[in-house]
Order: C-alpha cells, then sequence, then structure tokens
C-alpha cells in the first residue's frame, strides 16, 4: 500500500492552485483539469474543489471546514504548489484514492 | 371523527406518536394522542389530540389558530417530505410515521437560490430533502449546504432538518456531491479538549459506517439505579458536530431503585460494536452547529439520568 507517485489515466500529474474569492463551489462546473480551486469568503477558506484525477472527471469539492468531518485542508509552498491533507478517496464513479503532495498526484494502489 | 376503538377501558392516559414511531409501534388506545406542532418560526410544542384520526381542521382548533381557513397544515414526515392535509380530510396517526406538523399562513412565497437557481416555495419552512429535490440531485448521493457569505462556513443540512426561510442569511443553497476519505476517526478538537480537561475516560469507536464515543463507566446518580456506574455510547451521526447526536446507550441496563423496572423509554435493545445497548430514546431540537459538542450531550446524559423516571 506505498503511494506512488505517477500519472493520473487522465495525463494529469500535477496540480496548481488559483484562488477564488467568495462564490460558491457549484458554480465551477467545470474546474480545468490540473487545477485546484479555494473558495474563500470573508477570510474563511470554505473548500477546495478540483476535477478528478482519476479519469471520470466529476467536480470533487472538499470541505475545509476544521468542525466537521470529512474535512481537509491545503497548504500551497512558494511556489503554490498545494499539498492536501489527508488523502482523497472518492467514493463514487472511478473509485480512485489519491494524495496531493506539492502539486503532484500520488496514487494509493 | 372518532373511530371505534376496542372497548372505552383499557386505554392508557396519554399515547406519544413519536415514541410509538420511534419504537416502530403501533399506536396504543389511549385517551390522548400527543403530537408535536411547528409554527412559523419552528417553535416545536406538543398539542393533545382526543382522537387518533383527527381532520387538519380539528388540529388547527387544538392548535387555537384563529382561522382555520387562513392556515394550512403540513404534516412532516419521517424522509424529509411534506404532506398537505385538507381541512376536512382526516388523517390517520396510527401508521403514517409522521408525528411533526407545521402550521403556517398561506398567502407568502419565499424566494431564495439553490446552485445560482431562483427558487419560490410557498411555505416558511424547507427539508433537506425537499431541497435536494428542487435542486433536481439524487437525495442519497448529494449533500445540500446553505451558503454563509462574509465569514462563516457552510452549514449542512440533513434531509430531515427544518430551515425557516423567513429568517434573515437564509438565501442561498448549494448542493455538493458527497465525498469522504479514508481519515483516521478523531473527535472535533474542542471535544476531545473536554475530555481531557474534565478527566472522561472515553474511547472513539467504529462500527462499520458509524462512529460512536463510548464514555467509560460514568457515575450514575447516587441509589438511583441497580448499578453505580455503567458505559454510556454516543453515536455520532455523519455531519457531525454540525449535526446534533440523537438519543445514547447504557451498559449495563439500568434499572430504576427500589421499582425495579427499566425507566421509560429506556427499554429498547440496540447492537454496537456487538455489545447490546440499552437504548436511552431522548431527543433534542435545539443543537447549536459550531457552539455544541460533547459537552452539551454529557449535560444532557447526565440530566436524563438524574430525571429518569
Amino acid at each position: 500500500m506505498l503511494p506512488i507517485t505517477g500519472v493520473a489515466p487522465s495525463g494529469m500529474a500535477s496540480i496548481r492552485l488559483p484562488h477564488v474569492h467568495g462564490g460558491s463551489p457549484s458554480r465551477q462546473d467545470h474546474d480545468p483539469p490540473g487545477q485546484l480551486w479555494l473558495v474563500v469568503d470573508g477570510g474563511v477558506k470554505k473548500w477546495a474543489c478540483l476535477s478528478c484525477p482519476g479519469g471520470c472527471g466529476v467536480q470533487i469539492s472538499l470541505s475545509l471546514n476544521p468542525d466537521r468531518r470529512p474535512r481537509w485542508s491545503v497548504e500551497s509552498d512558494f511556489w503554490g504548489r498545494p499539498t492536501v491533507s489527508p488523502s482523497i478517496h472518492q467514493q463514487k464513479q472511478c473509485r480512485c484514492h489519491f494524495w496531493i503532495r506539492k502539486g503532484l498526484i500520488e496514487w494509493c494502489l | 371523527m372518532q373511530t371505534d376503538i376496542s372497548g372505552g377501558d383499557d386505554r392508557i392516559p396519554l399515547e406519544d406518536v413519536g415514541a410509538a414511531i420511534r419504537e416502530g409501534r403501533g399506536l396504543r388506545p389511549a385517551l390522548l394522542y400527543r403530537i408535536v406542532v411547528l409554527d412559523e418560526e419552528l417553535n416545536e410544542r406538543h398539542l393533545d389530540l382526543n382522537d387518533p384520526v383527527p381532520t387538519g381542521r380539528q388540529i388547527l382548533q387544538t392548535a387555537a389558530a384563529r382561522s382555520a381557513d387562513d392556515y394550512s397544515i403540513y404534516a412532516i414526515l419521517p424522509s424529509g417530505e411534506f404532506e398537505d392535509l385538507r381541512l376536512d380530510e382526516t388523517y390517520d396517526l396510527r401508521g403514517r410515521g409522521a408525528e411533526r406538523f407545521v402550521i403556517f399562513q398561506t398567502d407568502r412565497a419565499f424566494k431564495f437560490t439553490i446552485d445560482d437557481r431562483q427558487l419560490e416555495w410557498g411555505k416558511p419552512i424547507i427539508s433537506g430533502r425537499v431541497l435536494k429535490a428542487l435542486a433536481g440531485v439524487p437525495t442519497d448521493t448529494y449533500d445540500v449546504y446553505l451558503e454563509v457569505r462574509g465569514g462563516g462556513q457552510d452549514v449542512l443540512i440533513r434531509d430531515t432538518d427544518l430551515i425557516d426561510l423567513g429568517k434573515a442569511g437564509i438565501e442561498r443553497f448549494i448542493t455538493l456531491i458527497r465525498d469522504t476519505t479514508e481519515g483516521l476517526v478523531a473527535l472535533p478538537e474542542s471535544d476531545q479538549r473536554y475530555l481531557d480537561s474534565h478527566g472522561i475516560a472515553a474511547e472513539v469507536v467504529g462500527d462499520g459506517p458509524h462512529v460512536g464515543v463510548v464514555l467509560k463507566q460514568v457515575s450514575l446518580p447516587t441509589g438511583k439505579f441497580d448499578y453505580p456506574s455503567a458505559d454510556v455510547l454516543v453515536i455520532l451521526p455523519p455531519g457531525y458536530p454540525d449535526v446534533a447526536p440523537d438519543m445514547f446507550f447504557c451498559d449495563p441496563w439500568l434499572r430504576l431503585v427500589p421499582a425495579g423496572r427499566y425507566p421509560n423509554c429506556a427499554d429498547q435493545p440496540h447492537v454496537f460494536l456487538g455489545r447490546r445497548w440499552q437504548r436511552w430514546s431522548r431527543h433534542n431540537s435545539s443543537w447549536r452547529p459550531g457552539i455544541d459538542g460533547l459537552h452539551t450531550m454529557i449535560k444532557r446524559i447526565e440530566h436524563a439520568l438524574e430525571e429518569a423516571k
């Protein structure tokens, strides 16, 4: 069960981090692959959104609310490469399971 | 609309429709049948009807709505859907699974958006389930949230949660597909701090999809029960701590001293982690997301044990 860094089935291996201010996650119906959107409103980080890198392309919205579960946190480094923890396990569609670390998709196999 | 009930003599004084639904049994013949009525601000109160098959008008009159014709009454079904009661049609409380009714004036419309679509609803309250239906998303794979603007987290609305559309700030909803992780089971930090600072021994446990907290050997009110202490289980619903835990469970099973019987609404088993727990059917409708947590639940449990009859 070692995570493996590699190219996703969709050919996507890296994630950049644009910021979104205000708005709601459902508004970005089609997040461009390879980008992680943050929904920030009033200084509060609410959601992180991305297209599923597992090939199904479904829009994933991760709750950044620290007070409920499931919850995730997003950090980005000097180059804007996001790290999301914990891992993301898609329960639907393609059922893929991966980490995003320093902008790289690491698959859990 | 009194229907014939077998022999008037064996009727109990009061039957709680909600308790019967939760315990999965039919209504017993009774002199009074207790339902819960909500007003437009979602304030709940008990209403005792002398008829298990009332008309909408009977309920409205018992609730003292000034003129029945200006008001509507809906049953809130267990699924979170609403069922319209006609004024002069009977509604059989025995087996509909509805114990809660909402009453409101009929001539208003409430506007809000879901996923940026403008919608209108003719009632001041709406449930999570109806919101999802209006948004056109599958109820079992999507969550609906109240969007909070200007510095707060969006609030999860469960299928059966009721939302007051008349309140300021209740305007925007979003639906999101549900995803989960394989994260470690952990309590919210504030809960963990509370347990640590109060020296309460607790264990977070998982049983399939369900997560629970077992409070170890909770001291019971002196001399009240046949044991001095018991393990108490609280099951954390999905969405906790935005969402209230319901009921609690004890092991061993507690009997009242000297009566030697189980307390009211505490005689049903619930299996969790392979243990057969005594289910204490105690409910709470005033949970404050962001404020309430395990500390609230522990206070409620202490109170319920103290008050057990």
